[in-house]
């Protein structure tokens, strides 16, 4: 499901410069090394923590970029809420974050999310969920997590 | 009145600094002016809000003069200009002395917002995203950088050369939402971005027992950045130290200023004690009347 989320954003990053990826070290899987082969100048390893990767996203969105983040660490920390909210939810900024789910997580965290100010949820189920997910985000503004299923390890290779 | 050019911000021309000896005081009379009236209004600012951290405010008030009234690119009469630098005051708890730089600088004056900071009826505890001429809303610590980083980043993407300035306090340099993206930014070479560190010694309204500014220092330096320090009350220096970082490439800048707390009202110089709760009338009154 993650590969086919970074197929179509590989598809919509390609016509569209101002796409970008943030990653962390963590999130280096198949699909992902295929997209920063193809667009090297759009996908930044940014390691370290996730305020750090929110905070950075948000400096780019502020100047014309939509940015993905893909991050392995677990975003719920009451911090990194506060600094989606403060940042990104408040200025309405066009960041959108794609959070891998795992038995039982996800409807807490989703819960969550939808308090913050501005915040859209998207749950992505299958490849054309993916597509469909990319189209909006692509042409729209404003924040977003889009929650995907957890993955078996052998789907990533 | 004509049409404003965007270059016409008033801003002193590159090699300023390089004035004849007469030209050269006249300049630094003129910014320590500045600061005087900018330390006034933090205090009267801060006294109307009844808003604490009055004596970090006022460490940092020479800086802000030097970045606004001799080294950033911007125009009050064009406060969206797309080619300005842009500044991030990540400790926010110091944003009385910003809006008192804003106000001095002119991007506030005819606004209505100045007339609130001034009745206490606009919050001082942190910026506004609204005001002109700030970029970021910034309220609790450790922000800054990381957005700063990114615009940055936004900035080469473009191809532009405005350059992302963020003033960040020492006690956010004890935590990994600055060092995570101080590391990022040296990897990925942000040449453009600039932090400011007033270094103070102090944390919490006590002295820092933990760390020097050499240490911290050497920690930045470790990361890859361009270090340079400087006294942060001595205009004419640390505007020297500002102009370094134009011929840096390569690698981002820090500027680590040595700063008082409560530079400029004796009552409040090394104030242990009186970081956080605001000052009693009685105290503004005559911390406006020694700043006259």
């Amino acid at each position: 499901m993650r590969a086919a989320l970074v197929s179509a954003l590989a598809a919509a990053a390609s016509s569209d410069p101002h796409i970008v990826l943030l990653t962390d070290s963590g999130a280096n899987d198949a699909a992902l090394k295929s997209f920063r082969a193809m667009l090297p100048e759009q996908c930044y390893d940014v390691d370290g923590s996730a305020d750090a990767m929110i905070g950075m996203a948000a400096g780019l969105a502020m100047n014309d970029h939509r940015v993905f983040i893909f991050a392995t660490e677990p975003m719920m920390t009451f911090r990194t809420c506060e600094f989606l909210r403060r940042e990104i939810c408040r200025n309405q900024l066009s960041v959108a974050i794609v959070a891998e789910s795992g038995a039982g997580e996800e409807e807490g965290r989703e819960s969550l999310l939808q308090t913050l100010p501005g915040m859209r949820v998207m749950t992505v189920q299958d490849a054309k969920d993916a597509r469909a997910a990319v189209a909006i985000l692509a042409s729209t503004d404003g924040p977003c997590v889009i929650s995907v299923p957890g993955e078996a390890v052998g789907d990533r290779r | 009145m004509g049409t404003v050019k965007p270059e016409d911000d008033g801003r002193p021309k590159p090699g300023a600094l390089a004035l004849d000896a007469a030209d050269f005081r006249h300049r630094i009379d003129f910014l320590k002016a500045q600061a005087t009236a900018i330390r006034r209004w933090t205090v009267a600012l801060s006294g109307a809000a009844s808003v604490g951290h009055v004596g970090t405010a006022l460490s940092s008030v020479d800086l802000l003069t030097g970045l606004y009234f001799h080294e950033l690119r911007v125009n009050p009469m064009l406060p969206d200009w797309a080619e300005r630098d842009r500044f991030i005051l990540a400790h926010a708890e110091t944003a009385a002395a910003l809006y008192a730089t804003l106000g001095a600088r002119g991007f506030l004056r005819s606004d209505a917002l100045w007339s609130r900071l001034r009745r206490g009826h606009a919050p001082v505890g942190r910026t506004l995203a609204a005001a002109p001429g700030v970029d970021l809303c910034t309220g609790s610590l450790g922000y800054g950088l990381a957005v700063g980083a990114g615009l940055a980043l936004s900035a080469r993407r473009h191809g532009v050369d405005w350059r992302t300035v963020v003033m960040l306090s020492d006690e956010e340099c004890h935590s990994s939402s600055t060092w995570n993206p101080a590391r990022a930014a040296a990897h990925m070479k942000l040449d453009h971005l600039i932090a400011v560190v007033p270094t103070t010694g102090m944390r919490g309204g006590a002295t820092d027992q933990t760390r020097s500014a050499s240490t911290l220092a050497s920690e930045w330096e470790d990361l890859g950045w361009h270090v340079v320090q400087t006294d942060g009350h001595d205009l004419a220096a640390l505007c020297g130290a500002l102009e370094q970082f134009v011929h840096v490439s390569g690698k981002p800048g820090v500027l680590i200023a040595h700063t008082v707390v409560g530079k400029g009202v004796s009552f409040l110089e090394h104030g242990v004690g009186c970081h956080d709760r605001p000052l009693m009338p009685a105290e503004t009154t005559a911390a406006i009347e020694e700043l006259a």
